[in-house]
This record gives C-alpha cells, structure tokens and sequence, in this order.
C-alpha cells in the first residue's frame, strides 16, 4: 500500500484544495497549498564499448514529490522521495522510499522559527552549509530546530540545533551554530559605504567510546566576516579557525583547521572585475567523523573556478582539495557598447578568466611554515577567454578558448601525469521564422596525456515555446581507442512543466555541480525526467 | 514502478488543473549590496514583473536575460514591466555576479537567492525558470526552461497583464 502515498498525498491535496475554494468564498483565511514534482528514470542496457554495465534491475528512478501548506504565519511542508532502485552514481543507501523532510515554520516580523528539517549558510559556507543538490544526491538538511531573530533593523540573530539528513537515516552527531549578522549603516550614520561585520559559532558533538582519552567529542569552528561596498566596488572577507578534528577525512589528523576567503570587485559601466583568494588548510567539517564522500558534510568548499557550460570542458574539472590548498581566480567582463568601433550594432561581449590552485608550503617535515606561501605543486590551472557577439538581428556568434592544466594524481588520487588541454568551442545561435531556432556548438579538445583528444558536435533545434531536439557526438580519439559517446534527446515544456527524454551514451567521470562532485559511471540507455511545480 | 509514475502524474495533472502558488513567498533574498529584503517585496506595483531565476553557469538563463535586456527598454515604454532577475549561484560564484551582470550592461533588478530558499520555496526544480506576476503581485504564469522565441510568448502576457485582461 506505501507504494500508492504519494498518489494518495497528491488527491488528498485537491480535496484540501477544494475547501480552500469553498473557504475563500466565504471570506474565510484558508491558506494555500503549493508543491513540486521531479521524476528521473533510466532504462540502463549492457554497452562494452564504454564498460557500461546493465544493474540487475536494468533501471534507476528518483523520484521527489514536495508539498507545501501556508496559512497566515504557518508555513508546513513535507517532501517523499522514491529511489526504485537509485540511478546508477548514486548512493546505494539511497535505495529506499519514504518522507525524508517535514517542517512547520512560524514566522513574523522579528521572528521566524522552523522546527523539523531546514536549510541555512552562514557566511560563505565555509563553516556551515545545509543545502540540497539532487543531480549530486546530496541532502545535508538539519533536523531539530532554527531560530532567526532581527530584534532591530541591522540585526540579525541566527540559532540551531540539530542532526543532519544522511540518506534515509539521520546522523549519529549533533550540530549547533549561532551567527550574528549586522548592517552597520542601519544602526550608524554611514553614507557611501556599507559595512557588514558577522560572526558564527559551529559546534558539533559526537560521542567517542575509543580509547584515547584526549579525542575531541567537540569540534568548535568560528568565522569572522567582514563585508564593505560601495557603489562600484565591493570586498568581502572571511576567516574560519577550527578546533582539531580527527576523523576520516584528514587520516586522524589532530591539526587544527583554518580557511581564508577574499573576494573583490569592480563593476562599471559595461565592465566587471572580480578576484578571489581563497586558502584552507584541514577544514572539512562533517557532523560523523567516520563520514566520506559527499555524506554529512558541515559545510561547503566549492571548486573556487569557472564552472563551465561546455561538455569538454568538464572532462577535466577541478575539486577543492579540503586538506591544503592555496590559490585565486581572476574574471574580466567587458561589452564593447553599441555603435562604438568593436561594438558594433549590438555590442560585443569579452569575458576572461583565470585561475590557479597549488598545495600549500611546507617546509622538509610537512609542517606548513608560510601561510601565504604557494607550494611547488600545481593542483589546477584554467586560463579561459570567451568573445560573443550578435552579428544580426538573428544571428548570434561565440567563440572561446580554453587552457586547463589539471593534476589527475592529486583530484582523483589515481597515479596519473599532469594533464594539459586546449579547448576550442565555436558556438552559433539562428533564429529562423516563426519563433524556431538552430543552435549549433562545434568543440574540440586537444591533450597528449590520459585520454588523448576528443571532438564534439551538438545541433539543437527549438520550436519555441513547448519543444526542444538535439543531437550529441563527443568523439574520443587518439588513444588505443576510438569511441563515440552518441546522445539524442527532446523535451516538451508547457508553463511550469517539463518533459525531456534521451537515448545514449553517458561518459563516466567526475560530474560536477557548484564545485562539488561525484562519481558517475559510464552508461548507455534511455532516460526520462518530468519536472513541475504547482 | 512506471505504473505508479503515471499515476502520479495523471494525479497531478487532476490537481494541477485546480490550484497554484498564487503570490511570491515571504522569503529573504539578498540584494546586490548585501543588504536582505523579503521576496514580496520586489514586486512592481506600477505594471507587470518578470521574475527571472538564472545563474552565471547557466548558459540558456544567460540567453533569455540577454534577449530580455535587448527588448526591455520597448517593453518598459509599453508596459511599465519591472525585470527581477534572481540568482541563485551559491558561495562558489556569488561573488561574481555584480561584475558579470555590470560586463553585460544588464539594467534590471538583480537579486541573490545564495541558499536557493526562494527556489526551494517555489517548488522549482531546474533553471531557468520564469514567472510573470500582475501589478497586484498575482502570479499569472510560470515557464521551465527556455528555448530561444520564449521572451515572446512573455512579451504577449506582460502586454496582456498590462491592459488589465
């Protein structure tokens, strides 16, 4: 019978909703419902070609229904998700089916107070972040309860408690934080500038029965914000400093932990300018000390790179090395204007960024001696430049250039040299009569090591504003083997609802989103995803 | 297990028919000098809002924003449409998106949702993701995704939401 909740969720929904109808009629406050539905399903067959394996099933579904309930100061929602089984990357714990969140929230001008699972991010993350990332499985939700509290105009008083979502369990260790944000110019007379000092506490407990009796139950982290802008300029800065936290992740490391965040930025009249440091030292943060891969995480330590939106471009992408590691990224925007010499009509558009990751600096016994100081390993490095520009009315060009150096070894920790590629893209946007469109993508990346090179075609046809076809090849070549990795796809949108199904190839790899990333295996089938809200 | 999906979705689409979020939720937004406003209060009151959810990864977001920005002078004389664009890049590229939307010339409205609280809110599962409001802050349609031609199907409501109809 659980199989047909969701169903019976979904109907008991409308009959609510017709006494909402009714309700309203009279005048009476009743309340809305909203909610949100999202299906993948994945019809997996056997492909040596790729060293795809068929599971034992032959297929993978996830499956989320969401619903949500506001009257007055209320707010209730809750979330079922279905893994029949879980698609192939995904958590084998995951398969399971059953309501992963609940919350009832109470909120008003001074006050909001959620009890049950809830979301939050100090600061930039680095000392706490409890977010939801379906393509990556992950949802680190915390389930206890979140006080938020602005006793005044500039001040902001944040305090929770709880333990953490770990697939269909919850975590065995508890999480407590407390952040206090101020807007200094709503509390001072300050013209011109903004000034945004803040500070959090993290702590977390978990019981140790082992025998050392110096092992930390409790792990403190603390942040020190500070955030200055004015109308053209903004810097903002944060420092974590973390107790030792002995646990999986670092090998028992009683080292404590640290991370420096700086980022800067310039934004004029059709030019942006932004720059980021970043250097963190043993400063994962899980709420399990035995936790790995993308279990239980505390907070978040993004890839500090441009996230690219080109397929081979993301054979290679970077993951933040939590142990050590030290470096920046730079990104230039310019738009020529209209009807200015390299403006032309509609104006041209130059974005370059750049960015580089090194270990940090040590002296012979390990011990980091500089703490600005880059070590002799390169980690990542992405040098990219993009130049778009609308050559007509209907017609849209894009060109870019793309060098990555990437250490396989140290990312991936499998025995590998450093990996230099170039990557070329040329990309053209026609739009034809009758709201239809081409839009093509030729991609070529050229690499003597790992995997040698590879091509890529993608040409999609729109036929706004319900359909959307495209053909894929990314063709690997120059190796011992020749292989093409074939997609083909469409996909049916009306209002808030999305239908989208393809056949194909799936390159394995590291799939990445936000900066975080997971394994994928390679596979070939046919997938099928519906996604609504309402 | 595909019996029970098409339940679901023959489920929804009874229900779909009956109800829908009808105004944008109380949740904070930031901002792009940092200081946090309620989403309920970035709505226009003199003429239509276009709720735009894009980030700077998203390359279809960027299209539709740009195709927008071309237009949204005209539309402006026309319609008194407000542009809200909101951001939902997280701490990895937040910090970029005042020098991004400065290197493109965008004149509207942006916003960050840096937690995405207020996609999460709105049920959304994948951007872009588009919704027209009236002048009283009454949702009157939602777009998943984003095919080039898109912003006249928008266009023809704001015109609509504008005359009243």
């Amino acid at each position: 019978m659980n199989k047909y909740l969701l169903v019976l969720l979904i109907i008991g929904g409308s009959t609510v909703f017709s006494s909402q109808v009714v309700g309203q009629s009279f005048g009476q406050e009743v309340g809305q419902l909203s909610g949100g539905f999202e299906s993948t399903s994945q019809f997996y067959k056997n492909d040596e070609t790729i060293n795809a394996q068929k599971p034992d099933q032959g297929l993978g579904t996830n499956n989320y229904f969401k619903l949500d309930y506001s009257i007055g100061q209320f707010t209730f929602g809750v979330r079922y998700e279905a893994y029949l089984p879980p698609l192939l990357g995904y958590p084998e714990e995951l398969n399971q089916k059953g309501v992963v969140n609940r919350f009832a929230t109470y909120q008003n001008e001074v006050l909001r107070v959620t009890a049950g699972n809830f979301y939050e991010q100090f600061g930039a993350g680095l000392i706490l972040r409890a977010y939801e990332e379906r393509l990556l499985g992950i949802d680190n939700s915390i389930d206890g309860i979140h006080v938020q509290v602005t006793p005044k105009p500039g001040i902001e008083l944040t305090g929770l408690y709880g333990v953490q979502r770990d697939n269909f369990e919850e975590g065995e260790g508890q999480v407590r934080g407390l952040d206090v944000v101020l807007e200094l110019n709503e509390l001072l007379p300050i013209n011109g500038l903004t000034i945004r000092p803040g500070w959090s506490l993290v702590s977390k407990y978990q019981e140790y029965t082992g025998p050392d009796e110096s092992f930390p139950e409790v792990v403190d982290a603390y942040s020190y914000r500070l955030a200055l802008s004015g109308t053209t300029y903004s810097v903002d800065a944060e420092y974590v400093d973390k107790s030792s936290d002995p646990s999986v992740a670092n090998a028992f490391s009683e080292e404590k932990g640290s991370a420096l965040l700086v980022n800067a930025g310039y934004a004029g009249s059709g030019i942006g300018i932004n720059g980021t440091f970043r250097r963190i030292e043993n400063s994962e943060m899980r709420s399990d000390r035995t936790a790995s891969i993308n279990r239980l995480w505390m907070n978040y330590l993004p890839a500090e790179t441009r996230q690219h939106g080109y397929l081979l471009a993301n054979i290679y992408p970077y993951n933040a090395q939590a142990l050590g590691e030290i470096g920046g990224q730079l990104d230039i925007t310019y738009k020529f204007a209209r009807e200015s010499m390299l403006g032309g009509k509609y104006g041209t558009k130059v974005a370059l960024n750049f960015s580089q990751y090194h270990g940090l600096k040590t002296d012979d016994n390990g011990e980091n001696t500089d703490f600005f100081g880059f070590g002799e390993e390169k980690y990542y490095q992405d040098f990219n430049v993009e130049f778009a520009k609308k050559l007509s009315r209907k017609l849209k060009l894009t060109l870019t250039y793309i060098n990555q150096k990437y250490n396989k070894e140290q990312v991936e920790g499998v025995p590998s040299d450093l990996i230099e590629t170039q990557i070329g893209v040329i990309e053209i946007l026609q739009k034809l009569a009758s709201r239809k469109s081409i839009r093509l993508e030729v991609q070529h990346l050229w690499t003597d090591q790992d995997m040698k090179n590879w091509a890529a075609g993608l040409i999609e046809f729109n036929m706004a504003p319900n359909w959307s076809f495209y053909l894929l090849d990314q063709f690997n070549y120059g190796g011992t083997d020749e292989v093409h990795y074939y997609q083909a796809g469409l996909a049916y949108m009306k209002g808030s609802t999305r239908i989208g199904a393809n056949y194909g190839r799936q390159r394995g790899g590291l799939l990445c989103v936000g900066g975080v990333c997971r394994f994928v295996p390679a596979a070939t089938g046919l997938s099928v995803s519906v996604s609504t809200t309402f | 297990m595909i019996r029970i999906i098409m339940v679901c979705c023959c489920a929804w689409l009874y229900t779909g028919i009956s109800y829908a979020q009808s105004k944008l939720p109380a949740v904070d937004i930031e901002r792009m000098d940092g200081k946090v406003v309620s989403a309920t209060e970035v709505v226009n009151t003199d003429g239509p809002t276009i709720v735009s959810f894009w980030a700077t990864w998203c390359k279809p977001c960027v299209l539709e924003l740009n195709e927008m920005q071309d237009q949204y002078a005209d539309w402006k004389d026309e319609t008194q449409v407000k542009i809200v664009s909101i951001s939902i890049d997280d701490a990895r590229s937040s910090g970029k998106v005042n020098a991004f939307v400065s290197g493109r010339r965008w004149d509207f409205d942006v916003y960050l949702d840096k937690n995405s609280d207020l996609k999460r809110a709105l049920n959304i599962s994948n951007i872009p993701f588009t919704i027209v409001l009236d002048k009283n802050g009454d949702i009157i349609s939602k777009h998943a995704g984003y095919v080039p031609g898109d912003e006249d199907i928008i266009y023809e409501e704001i015109l609509e939401a504008a005359s009243g109809e």
